[in-house]
């Protein structure tokens, strides 16, 4: 892994404990200039990470606590009329923030939503025919509760792959939460230091897109991609959005490790957490413990010609 | 959707199984029990409410445990009186039944498609006849176009005929070859002896008992002549000898069946000395349940194959060891001119001068005063068979019952009967008179229905007469000539119509039909051929034809044509089944990946299940040694290289790459 990422993880390890794979897969999302969502039962970390991330990329953050009631305005900002200058002045919601921690995303309503939503993909926002550039970079973490539990709105299937990828911390191990609670009060309220800054990401994200990506790795994809399309036994097949999504997360994930070329594994490891949401209808099927993406790898060969 | 569940409703496929299953089940009328056919008939009848959708639900299995649970109780209980073989035939019936209204995946369907083909097998053990062999042929193409339906629903009739129509000529050269050419081994597993009745003649006669043979048109046996057919007077096919009578019936001896057992015992065999004129025939004999072949006097087996499996017996008899539960060819050859005085005939007369203790009083008084005025036995015969012609004794079907002292009634009361009723009033007689007779029955006559093939049928059963005359030992005797010579010289037919008598049957009148009768030899014929060269096909046949082929056999020579035979099919069968060759490909990298993968698999039996090269490499570094381990990771990263990382191809990686697999094969081979 590249000295820096090596950093960066182990700084955010301080914070929640034993879940490398996560913290990966999220600077990852991070490198890949995309938008995480984050699934888990309440208290699990969610915030403690997008905290962590913040300080270690030095960006400004913001959390938006999603309820029913919240308006688009609230989020977003809205003119005011300021009496002195005789003019409508914007004032700019939390939405404009390097990174935006949206709590708790499906307990708003489904127009609340899709403000956001739609903020994400065009990372501008409009308000009365003025449009607003959102700050660079532009990281959503979304959390959301199992959609099992009550008083949500669980997002649409057009709107939930607008997530790069969807991970789930989990309860943490035995020994992990034991250091955790030895280690006492664990929101320091002083910011670290940034470990790489905003511009540096940046550039890093703009090498994610000069990987080397081989025909064969491509063809890998194609035939994950398609075997969901052509077999039975996937309600939601993935889109071509889906395979970008996968070829990008899988550069940014060969970056990580510090190779300038993709190979196969690359693509494994971060298909379930790009694919699974996808994947997977919303329609209450979370009992089904089949991993669905886990299948689709399962029965393709990266080796075939 | 599963690919595996079937459709239920408008199913045509099941459908189609499921009334051949049921036709397969009515022609097995004899075998199976009627409420084993009662119950594939109720499993037809449920899926038939599937597939018109008055139900969308097969019975629930527990429904059918129980059913099961129910016919299997019940079939255990028949089981004893129905033997082995039938109770197996009844289980599959039953099985399939049961199966049949729980079917509802692929599997199942293929399960009782393979089973309905073996009940069609078990078809052919009741009966191989040609008509019964184009029913089920007829059948298979049915059940086979059902498979078709399961598998290319989509496709029109015509178009799935087509196909089935198609891959039957292919498979049939491959059928015709593997009959003609396979080396006819003995079978494995032989087919325990059914229960089921004997037909024919009986070893014992009550007078009248062949009356009802006449009625059957069923055929007994073909001939097939290398020689001109014998004259009419001379086609005494001899089968059974009876020597013991109690007043009414005559019956095999119990001193000559003990002799049998006796000879049998020591491997010893009635051999009689014969030479002279002589015909040679072959005969196919239909099963009879019966152990007795038939023969003209005195015949001889000439098959040597057929050595072991026929028995001659002291009584100029023909028998073989097993009952025929099917057809049996057998080759003889017959001296009609020979005398029958080769065996001990002491020891005949002893037995054939036995009398019954009382009865027939009346003949007994007759006997001796005509054995009075004539004490020449050839004087006495002449008598004897003279006073039915004098006293205008008639032919018939259908005499009058004569329940007490039958030989009486007949000779002085009724003075009418069947060839069976004059048999033993003249056997009888000459006992009386000291002179040693039996009753011999068996078949007279038989239709030419070729050239050289006589064709005998059940009405042509016969009894005559054979005393002992001096020393030309047993001489045949036939009192029915003496009072219808149409009956000996024509047939039964003619006889009874020359007495105004006949055959109690509505067809009667179609025989004197010429079209009737041109298509009734027409069928016989064809039925002939059948079983002559299809059923008749056994090893000496096929011996003849490989002699054709291959000139002078040497068992060298017979092993290599068997195996090629055997090889040409199966590399046909290969050239057909398995996939093409086809040139590799794959890249060379590749190529040499894949090789590295054979071997890892090979040595540590570990698969490897749609990975990357990497996470199987390290699936498999707990289990190689460090050598090896060296060489598969210095492999993968230079395959990664190549194939992954963008570069221009370089024959150095590629090289590398090779030498990196040999050092793998090296490594693997001494760590093992």
């Amino acid at each position: 892994m590249k000295t820096e990422f090596h950093a960066v993880i182990k700084a955010l390890s301080q914070h929640v404990i034993g879940k490398t794979d996560q913290l990966k897969l999220a600077v990852t999302c991070l490198l890949a200039n995309g938008h995480l969502l984050i699934e888990d039962l309440p208290g699990m970390g969610k915030t403690t990470l997008s905290h962590a991330l913040s300080d270690v990329f030095g960006m400004d953050f913001s959390r938006i606590q999603f309820t029913s009631d919240l308006l688009p305005s609230d989020m977003l900002g809205v003119n005011i009329f300021d009496t002195v200058q005789q003019q409508f002045q914007f004032r700019p919601g939390p939405v404009f923030s390097q990174l935006v921690l949206a709590d708790e995303i499906n307990r708003a309503s489904p127009k609340t939503q899709s403000a956001l939503l739609e903020a994400m993909e065009e990372q501008q926002v409009s308000i009365d025919g003025t449009t607003h550039p959102l700050p660079s970079p532009f990281f959503v973490i979304g959390t959301q509760n199992p959609g099992y539990q009550s008083g949500t709105y669980p997002l649409p299937e057009s709107q939930l792959d607008r997530f790069l990828m969807r991970i789930s911390l989990g309860y943490p191990s035995w020994e992990a939460e034991q250091s955790m609670l030895r280690a006492g009060s664990d929101r320091k309220t002083e910011r670290q230091p940034a470990l790489i800054s905003p511009e540096t990401l940046q550039h890093y994200q703009q090498a994610v897109a000069q990987v080397h990506c081989s025909d064969s790795v491509i063809n890998y994809i194609l035939r994950l991609v398609v075997h969901s399309r052509d077999e039975p036994g996937f309600p939601n097949p993935l889109s071509p959005r889906a395979s970008k999504a996968i070829l990008q997360s899988a550069r940014a994930w060969a970056l990580l490790h510090d190779r300038d070329y993709l190979v196969p594994e690359d693509v494994q490891a971060i298909f379930v957490a790009v694919t699974e949401h996808r994947l997977r209808s919303q329609q209450g099927e979370y009992a089904d413990s089949d991993v669905l993406s886990q299948r689709l790898l399962d029965s393709v060969d990266p080796l075939a010609a | 959707m599963s690919a595996l569940r079937l459709p239920i409703a408008g199913h045509i496929a099941s459908m189609t199984l499921a009334l051949v299953f049921l036709t397969v089940t009515l022609t097995l009328y004899s075998p199976l029990q009627l409420w084993v056919m009662l119950l594939a008939l109720c499993a037809v009848l449920v899926r038939m409410a599937l597939y018109a959708g008055w139900y969308n639900r097969a019975p629930s299995s527990r429904t059918i445990n129980l059913l099961a649970l129910l016919s299997g109780v019940t079939l255990a209980w028949f089981s004893t009186d129905l033997g082995l073989l039938l109770s197996m035939i009844n289980l599959l019936a039953m099985a399939c039944s049961l199966k049949l209204m729980l079917m509802t995946r692929r599997k199942d369907f293929l399960q009782l498609f393979a089973s309905t083909l073996f009940l069609i097998g078990c078809g052919f053990i009741f009966s191989q006849s040609l008509v019964n062999t184009v029913m089920y042929l007829a059948l298979l193409a049915v059940l086979l176009l059902a498979l078709t339906a399961l598998f290319s629903p989509g496709r029109s009739l015509t178009r799935q005929a087509r196909s089935l129509a198609v891959s039957s000529a292919q498979a049939l050269p491959i059928a015709i070859i593997l009959f003609l050419l396979l080396p006819h081994l003995s079978p494995l597993w032989k087919m325990p002896t059914a229960k089921s009745s004997t037909t024919g003649l009986a070893e014992s006669v009550t007078p009248g008992d062949i009356a009802n043979l006449s009625q059957s048109d069923e055929l007994v046996f073909n001939a097939t002549f290398d020689s001109p057919l014998p004259m009419r007077q001379e086609r005494y096919w001899r089968a059974i000898t009876l020597e013991h009578f109690d007043g009414r019936t005559w019956s095999v001896s119990p001193t000559r069946k003990q002799i049998r057992n006796q000879y049998q015992l020591l491997n010893r065999e009635f051999e009689p000395a014969a030479s002279g004129r002589a015909f040679t025939y072959q005969v196919i004999a239909e099963a009879t349940g019966q152990r007795w072949l038939y023969a003209i006097d005195i015949a001889q087996v000439t098959d040597q194959g057929r050595g072991n499996e026929i028995w001659q017996g002291a009584d100029y008899q023909l028998i073989a060891r097993r009952p025929l539960m099917s057809k049996m060819a057998y080759d003889v050859k017959s001296y009609p001119d020979v005398q029958l005085n080769q065996t001990l005939l002491t020891l005949d007369s002893r037995l054939n001068l036995q009398l019954p203790v009382k009865g027939n009083p009346a003949t007994q008084r007759w006997v001796s005063q005509l054995r009075q005025r004539y004490p020449g036995d050839a004087a006495f015969i002449q008598q004897l068979l003279g006073y039915f012609v004098q006293e205008g004794f008639r032919y018939t079907l259908s005499p009058d019952p004569m329940p007490l002292n039958p030989v009486d009634a007949f000779l002085f009361d009724k003075q009418a009967g069947f060839c069976t009723h004059y048999a033993s009033a003249m056997a009888y007689s000459l006992r009386l008179a000291g002179i040693p007779a039996r009753i011999v029955t068996g078949y007279h006559g038989g239709e030419p229905i070729q050239e050289n093939v006589l064709s005998v049928r059940q009405y042509d059963a016969h009894a005559w007469v054979e005393a002992i005359i001096d020393d030309r030992g047993w001489v045949r005797f036939d009192p029915t000539s003496v009072v219808s010579p149409a009956r000996v010289s024509f047939g039964l037919q003619q006889a009874l119509e020359e007495n105004g008598d006949t055959l109690n049957s509505p067809f009667d009148g179609l025989y004197s039909m010429p079209l009737f009768g041109s298509v009734r030899l027409f069928l016989a014929n064809t039925d002939y051929l059948w079983s002559r060269w299809v059923l008749g096909f056994d090893a000496d046949m096929q011996q003849n034809l490989l002699q054709k082929l291959l000139g002078e056999l040497t068992p060298r020579k017979l092993l290599l044509f068997f195996l090629a035979v055997v090889g040409g099919l199966a590399l046909l069968l290969a050239s057909y089944f398995l996939p093409r060759w086809q040139p590799n490909t794959r890249p060379e990298h590749y190529q040499v990946i894949d090789r590295a993968e054979q071997l890892l698999t090979k040595h540590t039996g570990i698969k490897r299940v749609n990975q990357p090269l990497h996470a199987y490499q390290q699936t498999l570094t707990p289990h190689l040694s460090p050598a090896s381990c060296h060489a598969l990771k210095t492999l993968v990263q230079d395959f990664e290289h190549i194939e992954y990382a963008g570069k221009a191809f370089s024959k150095a990686r590629l090289k590398a790459m090779k030498r990196a697999r040999r050092d793998l094969t090296k490594a693997l081979r001494s760590s093992s």
